[in-house]
């Protein structure tokens, strides 16, 4: 192109996007939405990439921690420079308690580590650093469990040999020393060493590994006197973490996907929707002298320069807003907040919007671009298709009123654009069957925690007393009804380690999920997850060999089970099969109508550690609302814009329309009714269309997601709450419908049609 | 008096006055030709006197009742009952068949289907384009599209029909039969009927015609016969300066 053609081409462009003040402004209302969604989007998406991995990394997390006495400058000698170990850390650290409940709370306080230091550096996400003495930096976690703000001040009782002392919060941090407090326990902080040192004086030495796989070998040199219950392999904490996680990452995965896919419809139907009614125009420039490509590059130019200014706006809003969803994600995921702001991928993400809005400007533009001069203009005039409305004949057989039919035929006029409405309408449907799925989900995770591989109410904590005294007390305790053990081991397959449950006498009382086989009826029978017949290539039926530190001993695989944990690599059997050793945890099922959080609280008294099976669920389902119904709220937002410009659209291409149904008798009332009449029909379809794929899409993405128990644990949402979509999208139709409807309804009559 | 307007002005915006103080009465069962040059208010007060425009100033009556100050939607129920509109341009509405645009405005009137369909059938029976009925409209001919638009602005058997250069956009044998249609529904059913035209042909077809210039009533005409010698009423409409 040449200058002047050049210059003619952008004050084309120029009075085209000033013509229409209103359609621009909500083409780049679309646009600013959708880039706004994207940001949010990529951001979640991000911290969604294996949490752990990421905080680990950002915290520079150590791979085996030991926390001891008082230790010798040899002892933390051989501990740092064993040949495995490429960066460590030694610091003072005490145990104490503050009476912040009812009963005392255990804290584990450690001197604050430099900021640059190489080991376990926790990450402040609110106020500050300490700076003074008499400062403290708590895990935020453990804060928010307990309710403990900045500036609250902590009165410290030390244990034997301290001295109390009083620290006032500085600031809260993330750290992945140790998973969410209460599932982890004692709750962690960090002060200044010296008053650490005040109030006792243990040792904590941190390494981390040249190959974080060799904790084992590594805890195996640490000298016996060492070795005991103050050791933590990094495997230990990423476990517990991810397996806090796992729904929630799903479920966040699955809906950013949806937003994605809504994001490319809204782009798509926005865009060639507003390009298609231009024909009339393109006519125009062909006549006036623009060659086919021309108007092609004028309409991308047009279009890529209104994305560009209000996709830098989105990008703005996006950063601002991401932080909202970030922050209970990283909460839930137990990591530090990830930024929005990330200039790479803030620049990748308006690239992308710019490039979407091009590509669909063009695709529709070169349709236009190749129509004969002539046609063009006078489909732009008349904008008149070919034959007579089958939408319309369609509503005339289902005896609709005459207003009905005319917004049914209108919504319908251009077919295209109509579909592409349905689409953005549809995933909008599909987030909200995806949102009410999830809560299914919850529901049926929390009502049958076999579904979480924790087919029981309660899980005990024997502590300082016997399994046998242990088991006689829970099972004393009115409201339990069935009680038994269960033990954690490892055991060696043919293939490898995996992890392995023993369940004691009565195990038939605590039925575990089995969609395939059935549950294991006597010793020498065991179920197993999915990931373990996978890695084991068995079948059920098949008898395998197993070994149990020096024992050997076959089992046979009687059926699958559901199992969340570890990728499903887990086999569990009576455990009466194996003389089993080692401190078991104790499981309970209550009485129907017993009172779970009084039994809870009632073993916490006989001096039992009780921790609720549902009540982590509860919180991990309270914890991530807010980010899907926040993703899901951005996502009917792109919707009703997506509605709100197509009605727009049609209402001005149909504008002679309503001239001429006002000159025969329509009242302004019945032009409002004719526009949500359209909007309710593309609604509808919507409806239809949207809350089958939403059931089925949900399930194949849970799947997809999560092979070894996405499908067993999905949730279908009840048919009352699956109605309620119904009045949703459709109010959300009259919405997007009533400023066009309205508009239409102002337009004078003899004005449109003098137009003509 | 089916109509009576008075002191009708309608001013732009900019202070552009399309219609100065037009008084004009209608009797029932009159056919009333208002014609004049290009931009002397004829159009306009066709609009005001369908309720499609607003005046700036004057009366209106229709059947007795003064309706000028009614709102929009009141407009609307005059025009589903009492008016009918014809258009140069046709304004069928393209997506619909013939049959659905002829009907709609009885629909829109809460006149049953059936009944609806009835008076269909017989208008384009009358019409002589009963065949298209299922057809879209913007495949047929001026003319026969100008028919469709005639039927739909009689269906509902409005007091009055207002027709704005009906034939403008025809052939002359399309207008021919055109006018001839407008004349017989005048004179068997005693439809009134006030169409604008700036054709001195056309006009020559009314009982009375109207002529205007620059926004005021010029000069008034009584045509005793205009089926008689056509082309000398129009010579002397001519001499008129219509």
């Amino acid at each position: 192109m040449t200058r002047p053609q050049l210059r003619a081409a952008a004050r084309v462009a120029r009075a085209d996007l000033a013509g229409r003040p209103v359609q621009t402004a909500l083409t780049g209302l679309a646009i600013f939405v959708a880039a706004t969604a994207l940001v949010v989007t990529l951001a979640l998406r991000n911290g969604l990439d294996d949490p752990f991995a990421a905080a680990h990394d950002a915290t520079r997390g150590s791979h085996v921690a030991l926390s001891t006495g008082a230790l010798t400058p040899e002892q933390i000698e051989r501990l740092t420079t064993h040949r495995d170990v490429v960066a460590s850390d030694v610091r003072p650290e005490a145990f104490a308690s503050a009476a912040l409940t009812r009963n005392p709370v255990d804290i584990r306080v450690q001197g604050i580590p430099r900021p640059d230091a190489a080991v376990d550096v926790p990450r402040v996400t609110d106020g500050r650093r300490p700076t003074a003495p008499d400062e403290v930096l708590l895990e935020r976690s453990f804060a928010r469990e307990l309710g403990i703000g900045i500036g609250q001040t902590l009165r410290l009782a030390a244990r034997r040999g301290g001295t109390d002392t009083t620290l006032t919060v500085a600031g809260l941090a993330v750290t992945t020393q140790q998973a969410e407090y209460p599932r982890w326990n004692p709750g962690l902080a960090w002060a200044p060493d010296e008053a650490v040192t005040r109030l006792g004086s243990g040792t904590r030495v941190a390494v981390r590994l040249a190959d974080p796989e060799r904790t084992s070998a590594y805890i195996a040199a640490i000298e016996p006197a060492l070795r005991g219950r103050g050791i933590t392999d990094w495997h230990a904490v990423r476990d517990a973490v991810t397996d806090q996680a796992r729904t929630s990452t799903i479920i966040i995965g699955v809906n950013t996907l949806l937003a994605l896919l809504a994001v490319g419809f809204t782009v798509a139907t926005v865009i060639s929707g507003r390009v298609l009614a231009q024909r009339r125009e393109i006519g125009l420039l062909k006549a006036i002298g623009l060659t086919p490509k021309g108007v092609i590059a004028l309409l991308v130019a047009e279009y890529a320069a209104l994305a560009l200014a209000a996709g830098v706006l989105g990008l703005v809003a996006g950063t601002l807003i991401a932080p909202l969803l970030l922050e209970p994600m990283a909460s839930l995921l137990a990591t530090p907040t990830p930024s929005a702001f990330r200039p790479a991928a803030l620049l990748a993400a308006l690239a992308l919007i710019v490039a979407a809005v091009a590509v669909f400007a063009a695709l529709p533009a070169s349709r236009a671009g190749r129509l004969n001069t002539v046609d063009a203009l006078a489909l732009g005039r008349a904008t008149l298709p070919p034959g007579a409305s089958r939408a319309a004949k369609l509503a005339a057989a289902l005896r609709l009123p005459a207003t009905a039919r005319l917004g049914v035929k209108d919504a319908f006029t251009s077919r295209s654009r109509a579909l592409l409405t349905v689409g953005a309408l549809t995933m909008m449907v599909i987030t909200l069957v995806a949102a009410l799925s999830m809560e299914a989900t919850y529901n049926r995770v929390i009502e049958d925690p076999a579904l979480r591989a924790k087919p029981w109410d309660v899980r005990v904590e024997p502590g300082t007393r016997g399994e046998a005294e242990a088991l006689r007390t829970v099972r004393s305790q009115p409201g339990v009804e069935h009680a038994t053990t269960i033990r954690g081991l490892a055991v060696t397959t043919t293939r490898g380690e995996a992890q392995a449950r023993a369940l004691g006498d009565g195990f038939e009382r605590f039925r575990y999920a089995v969609p395939d086989g059935r549950m294991f009826a006597r010793p020498g029978e065991a179920v197993a997850g999915r990931g373990f017949f996978e890695r084991l290539g068995a079948e059920i039926g098949d008898t395998i060999q197993l070994r149990a530190g020096d024992q050997r001993f076959a089992v046979t695989l009687v059926g699958r089970h559901v199992e969340p944990d570890n990728d499903g690599e887990i086999v569990i059997f009576p455990a009466a099969t194996i003389a089993t050793t080692g401190e078991p945890d104790l499981i309970a099922q209550l009485a129907p109508g017993a009172d779970p959080e009084q039994v809870a609280r009632a073993l916490t008294a006989r001096g039992l550690e009780a921790e609720l099976t549902s009540a982590e669920v509860r919180q991990e389902r309270a914890d991530i609302r807010p980010v899907v119904y926040g993703s899901s709220a951005l996502l009917v937002a792109v919707a009703l814009v997506n509605l709100l410009t197509t009605l727009l659209l049609v209402t001005r291409e149909r504008a002679r329309d309503f001239g001429i149904l006002k000159a025969i008798g329509l009242t302004p009332r019945g032009v409002l009714a004719v526009v949500a009449c359209g909007g309710a029909a593309l609604g509808l379809i919507a409806i239809v269309a949207g809350i089958p794929a939403g059931v089925v899409l949900f399930r194949a993405l849970m799947t997809g997601m999560s092979p070894s128990e996405g499908a067993d644990i999905v949730g279908t949402p009840g048919p009352f709450a699956l109605a309620l979509i119904i009045p949703f999208v459709l109010a959300v139709s009259a919405l997007a419908g009533s400023l066009p409807a309205r508009g239409a309804a102002r337009a004078s009559a003899a004005a449109v049609l003098r137009a003509e | 008096m089916v109509i009576v307007a008075r002191g009708l002005t309608r001013e732009y915006e900019g202070g552009v006055k399309a219609l100065r103080s037009v008084d004009l009465e209608v009797p029932d069962g009159e056919f009333v030709a208002v014609t004049g040059p290009s931009g002397c208010g004829k159009s306009t007060l066709l609009n005001l006197l369908g309720g499609l425009d607003r005046p700036t100033a004057g009366e209106i009556e229709l059947g007795g009742r003064r309706v000028d100050a009614f709102s929009e939607a009141k407009w609307a129920h005059v025009r589903r009952r009492e008016i009918g509109f014809v258009f140069q341009f046709f304004n069928l509405i393209g997506n619909l068949s013939v049959a659905d645009n002829v009907e709609l405005p009885a629909l829109l009137a809460g006149v049953s289907a059936k009944e609806a369909r009835t008076r269909r059938a017989e208008l384009l029976e009358t019409l002589g384009i009963a065949e298209h009925a299922d057809q879209s409209p913007t495949r047929l001919s001026g003319g026969q599209q100008q028919r469709v638009a005639i039927a739909r602005a009689l269906i509902n058997r409005p007091r009055v029909l207002l027709a704005d250069e009906p034939t403008g956009n025809l052939d002359s044998a399309s207008a021919r039969d055109v006018m001839r249609l407008l004349r017989t529904m005048h004179d068997e059913r005693g439809q009134t009927i006030v169409l604008v035209t700036h054709d001195a042909r056309v006009a020559a077809r009314a009982d009375r015609v109207v002529t205007m210039r620059d926004g005021r009533i010029a000069d008034e005409t009584r045509l005793d016969a205009g089926r008689g010698d056509i082309a000398a009423t129009v010579s002397r409409l001519m001499q008129l300066g219509v």
